[in-house]
């Protein structure tokens, strides 16, 4: 597209816009805990102009004046409000929760949003929903509610990663609170960090992304914490099979300020209760604050910490010796951000963000063993994370009633700990070695966008463009990234939306595939590694049908990506103290393409929905696969779920979800030969094998009672209820079996080597769990 | 306290609930079944110019791969037919000598540097399989020295180093590897560990964590670091020693110090394979990495052809009473 032909497009909306009158703006709040509602509609009756209050709970809606203007504002669960208005001014909308409190498990842009706005390929959840779901170990997670979700996939048994669109989890930009998170999960990856109990909003973006998200390239997940009940104190607790929480949340000032604090922990050692020699423990804390400084001014403080810790402790005594090693794995998230929202004038809104994120893994290992005197000692340490200070700034400007303008920058310093090691061993006898390698890199990145939204009758378009730099030592990479999303309104029922993103994104995530703990490093883009970039177009058609009562929808997405690392095979930054750069693949290509269905009912008594998926992702490297393209490791060609949710009386509610995967790829060994080191396994093709299948049915109903002191809730699910064996991984075994002859007058025991057998481990099966949850 | 007293019910209720759940919980274990591939002939090979008079210089050994479940003990092809190149040029067939339990040409022949060899091996039911290398040029250890007792290693026995000094030629990629044998028994190898960084970064060299694993019984590397300069290398082994009379000693032994100039296929084929038998000891801390085939320069087969060039120095260990 030359720069005329994008000028034209760019600047089209001004030429399509009328005048405007006046101009109400303010925010829209739910009456009880004053929190911010996101997504409410803000309509004027007469002219039907309307618009949707942002991520801040804020609107602005510019009007012909007109003594009859007639503003409604409504939001699904809520009662509407009206205010009749002729002048410009600032008014905020408190909605009382009351209506169709059933309704709208997942919202996929709900009602005419769903048709009309300029966004496709999003889902959005609400936690009170989320909670009635069948949990993990009784423990609700809203990443594994958005693997029930088209184009999200699992990457494994009971997994809280989502890969999506053929993308790897590093490619998701998850936001809390605006602030950028790396990895978010809690229990060997088996569940997230996100509270359910702490969190307001989630909303999923797969494609046609708006150009204020950028350094990702395969999704846009953001998570908003709740501000606090500004009216009244409130506590809420549940107690877990696999943790337990606590929330608190009140006023600090009434309707000035509010705080919420939360905090969950492990607290039933499961590990120690099997006698696995394993201790794990995991934690997080959330708490955010919020101060009302004026009417146009709100601050916010938000922190998260979480932190899990594994550990295994072998010791072994005996008279003038002893041994004891302990091997300690240990992973965690900290942020802490201070946001200004400011409403400059009834059509400029602008949030400022100061943040601080850090992520880290550290492996310890220690080793002592004493004989008599003799003391040999070995300790070594692995650590890799990375450390962010970020700065941002975002304006919408409802520039037109028709026709609105975001901006923004930010600016993110990195700090990088790819592979920090150190090795120290004192054994007898030997020199000691001491070893230590620092691999700390710093870089600067800075973004700038602009987003045009031009929501007309019959059609609607939102362009943008990001651009971004990135500054490693010498290196200096720029990005430009046009994004464009247009909507085709046929009718009030019937839509066609079409998207292209550039997406680009300057850290990479090196991971070990198959079991294990979480071994994450992030990495940066350097003098030698480049930035990752990728090109998306998604086609989709949106309907409403039954009267409303069901939304439909079909999207193709095609992904090229290019610029993807990935270890060398057999390559590992374990104990080799030196540059990661060596033990990578560079230049690595991927194609995503995929079909989604997704059928919804998101109102009424029971509620639900059915998604399907058809999907390719493939992976090229020069140097694996002998340069040939092979399955991404979490291809999944189909992938179903079936959800719904069945609120039987106004305490006793039902659901159930059945989800469906073909197997995903796996690379084995077919032959065997042999070698100077014993048997020389040949392994096929990368990923040319299918594990089995993956199906499970899981159950829950949720029983609350009403009480002097508050609500109660008991929560009964099941997980995998008709006992289905999942794979996990595959592997190799021989059995051995032992011959005992007790002829001639002794026992002579003698082993033999059996069969060598391929197995599936399967992690859960047919597993009920209970959890118990209070709110006073 | 009746709030207090209701809330200890509950969490006791819980307790029970997550004890009985847990209960459920088991690992399970599913065989799979696998697709079983057709056989491939695998070829072992390695070949230099000069060798003691007691080896045979040109030996070759032959076998299949199986099914990776089949349990059934590997046995050596003995009636395939392979010829011998030397510079495209058809040398001779070889014969199987029992007595070798290899391949080997009638007459004794030394392979020269310079020279380009091939090999090609028919036998019915398999494809047939051919490979081609060389020799490549020596480089002669230029000086060495050996400390018979440089230390005790955490088991307690002595442990000697040996450095050798060498130059590495400018211009070429050279490859190289370090072996030490018993002097009468070339099969006899011994376990060996560096400190050197340029071998200590292959990623064929074992992990600092993976010290349960055995030590590798040669020493590879390659000249990307020291290209065109004059090096020394210091290694480690643990000599042949007893303990008489609650005495520690070492034992009189004659050892030979291998330094090979290697061509690359030789290195590839062994780094390899470490790479591979040593990635099999995965770990559930650190994480598993991907699977490595071992390199092969055979066509339709499996293995190694490839040349080297010797260089040996000749050592005597005295007895050395340790503690």
């Amino acid at each position: 597209m030359t720069l005329n032909k994008f000028l034209i497009l760019f600047l089209l909306p001004l030429g399509l816009l009328g005048q405007e009158k006046i101009t109400v703006s303010g925010y829209v709040f739910d009456e009880i805990t004053g929190e911010p509602l996101i997504g409410a509609h803000v309509n004027d009756k007469v002219s039907k102009l309307g618009t949707v209050s942002n991520e801040a709970g804020f609107y602005s809606l510019t009007i012909p004046q007109s003594d009859s203007a007639l503003i409604i504002v409504s939001f699904i669960g809520y009662e509407k409000k009206m205010e009749r208005i002729s002048k410009t001014q600032l008014i905020n909308f408190k909605l009382s929760p009351g209506i169709e409190i059933s309704e709208v498990t997942v919202i996929q842009s709900a009602g005419g949003d769903f048709i009309r706005k300029n966004e496709m390929s999003a889902v959005k959840l609400q936690p009170k929903q989320v909670n009635k779901l069948p949990g993990f170990f009784g423990e609700t997670d809203i990443m594994k509610v958005l693997q029930l979700t088209p184009g999200v996939q699992s990457g494994g048994e009971a997994k809280s990663d989502i890969f999506v669109r053929g993308g790897s989890p590093d490619q998701n930009l998850i936001l809390l609170d605006g602030v950028p998170l790396y990895y978010v999960g809690h229990f060997g990856g088996f569940l997230s960090i996100f509270n359910t109990d702490a969190i307001q909003d989630v909303n999923l973006i797969k494609g046609g992304f708006p150009a204020r998200f950028g350094n990702r390239l395969s999704s846009v997940l953001e998570i908003s914490m709740k501000e606090g009940n500004s009216s009244k104190l409130t506590i809420q607790g549940t107690l877990g099979l696999l943790s337990s929480k606590l929330l608190f949340e009140g006023p600090l000032v009434r309707d000035k300020a509010s705080f919420m604090i939360s905090a969950r922990k492990n607290l039933v050692p499961v590990f120690k209760i099997l006698d696995a020699g394993i201790d794990y423990n995991f934690y997080d804390f959330n708490a955010k604050a919020t101060f009302k400084v004026s009417e146009k001014d709100k601050f916010f403080l938000s922190a998260y910490s979480g932190n899990d810790n594994v550990s295994v402790i072998n010791s072994f005594n005996a008279e003038n010796i002893s041994q004891r090693d302990n091997r300690t794995n240990s992973w965690g998230s900290q942020f802490v951000a201070l946001k200004w929202n400011r409403i400059f004038s009834g059509k400029l809104f602008g949030t400022n963000t100061i943040a601080y994120v850090g992520y880290n893994n550290k492996n310890n290992f220690d080793y002592t063993l004493k004989r008599d005197t003799l003391t040999d000692r070995l300790e070594s340490q692995i650590r890799s994370g990375i450390t962010d200070i970020l700065f941002k700034s975002d304006f919408n400007w409802y520039l037109k009633p028709r026709f609105n303008i975001r901006f923004g920058q930010h600016l993110t310093f990195h700090r990088f700990m790819p592979n920090d090691e150190k090795f120290n061993a004192d054994m007898n006898g030997q020199p000691g070695v001491k070893r230590v390698y620092n691999s700390q890199e710093q870089a600067l990145e800075t973004g700038f966008y602009v987003e045009n939204n031009v929501p007309l009758k019959n059609f609607g378009f939102n362009f943008g463009m990001r651009f971004s730099s990135y500054h490693i030592k010498s290196q200096n990479y720029f990005s430009l990234e046009p994004r464009a999303l247009l909507n085709c309104i046929v009718s009030d029922n019937f839509s066609i939306k079409y998207s292209w993103s550039r997406m680009n994104q300057y850290i990479h995530l090196l991971t070990y595939s198959g079991v294990g703990m979480p071994n994450d490093y992030w990495m940066p883009s350097n003098q030698t590694v480049k930035p990752e970039g990728s090109i998306q177009n998604t086609l989709g058609i949106n309907s409403v049908i039954m009267n409303g009562n069901l939304e439909v929808s079909l999207e193709s997405y095609y992904k090229k990506m290019n610029h993807l690392i990935t270890f060398k095979a057999g390559e590992s930054l374990i104990g080799n103290l030196k540059d990661w750069t060596k033990t990578i693949e560079q230049e690595g290509n991927g194609t995503a393409y995929g079909l989604e269905f997704f059928l919804q009912k998101p109102r009424g008594k029971t509620t639900g929905w059915l998604s399907t998926t058809i999907s390719k992702s493939d992976r090229v490297f020069v140097h694996l696969n002998e340069g040939k393209s092979f399955p991404f490791k979490y291809d999944r060609l189909i992938d179903a779920s079936l959800v719904i949710i069945e609120e039987v009386t106004k305490n006793i509610s039902l659901s159930g979800n059945w989800s469906y995967g073909s197997g995903y790829p796996v690379t084995l060994p077919t032959e065997k030969y042999p070698g100077e080191l014993g048997d020389v396994l040949v392994f096929e093709k990368v990923n040319s094998f299918r594990m089995r299948d993956y199906h499970r049915l899981d159950i829950a109903v949720n029983i609350s009672k009403e009480t002097s002191w508050g609500e109660q809730t008991w929560t009964f699910s099941i997980f995998n209820v008709y006992n289905r064996r999942n794979p996990y991984y595959y592997y190799f075994d021989r059995e051995h079996l032992v011959s005992i002859d007790n002829s001639g007058g002794g026992i002579r025991v003698t082993g033999i080597e059996g069969d060598m057998r391929l197995l599936q481990k399967s992690l859960f099966r047919f597993f009920p769990s209970f959890a118990y949850s209070f709110e006073f | 306290m009746n709030y207090i007293n209701m809330i200890l019910n509950r969490v006791l209720i819980f307790c029970f609930f997550a004890f009985i759940s847990w209960s459920c919980q088991t690992d399970m274990e599913l065989e799979i079944e696998l697709p079983e591939p057709k056989k491939k002939l695998v070829l072992n090979s390695t070949f230099t110019s000069f060798t003691p008079p007691y080896v045979k210089p040109l030996q070759v050994r032959l076998w299949n791969s199986w099914p990776v479940l089949d349990t059934s003990q590997a046995k050596q092809i003995t009636d395939a037919k392979i010829l011998w190149y030397e510079n495209d040029q058809l040398l001779d067939s070889l014969y199987f000598d029992d007595t070798l339990n290899a391949y080997t040409l009638r007459e004794f022949y030394f392979p020269v540097e310079g020279a380009n060899y091939s090999i090609e091996i028919l036998k019915d039911g398999y494809k047939n399989i051919s490979a081609q290398n060389f020799i490549p040029p020596g480089v002669p250890i230029q000086d060495y020295k050996l400390v018979s007792f440089a230390g005790l290693n955490n088991d307690n026995l002595a442990y000697s180093s040996v450095s050798i000094t060498f130059n590495d030629p400018e211009h070429t990629e050279n490859y190289y590897e370090i072996i030490v044998t018993d002097v009468s028994n070339e099969k006899n190898k011994y376990r060996l560990w560096t400190n050197e960084k340029i071998i200590t970064e292959e990623p064929w060299y074992p992990s600092v964590l993976s010290f349960d694993s055995k030590l590798p019984q040669r020493l590879l590397f390659n000249d990307k670091q020291i290209n065109g300069t004059e090096k020394q290398i210091v290694f480690y082994f643990t000599p042949e020693q007893v303990i008489d009379k609650g005495k520690l000693k070492i034992r009189y032994s004659i050892i030979d110090i291998y330094l090979r100039s290697v061509t690359a296929e030789y290195y590839r084929y062994y780094t390899t394979l470490l790479q591979h038998k040593y990635n099999q000891k995965g770990d559930f801390f650190y994480g598993l990495s991907e699977p490595l085939n071992v390199f092969t320069n055979v066509e339709n087969g499996y293995g190694i052809f490839a040349g080297f060039y010797n260089d040996a120095v000749t050592i005597e260990i005295d007895t050395l009473t340790i503690r």
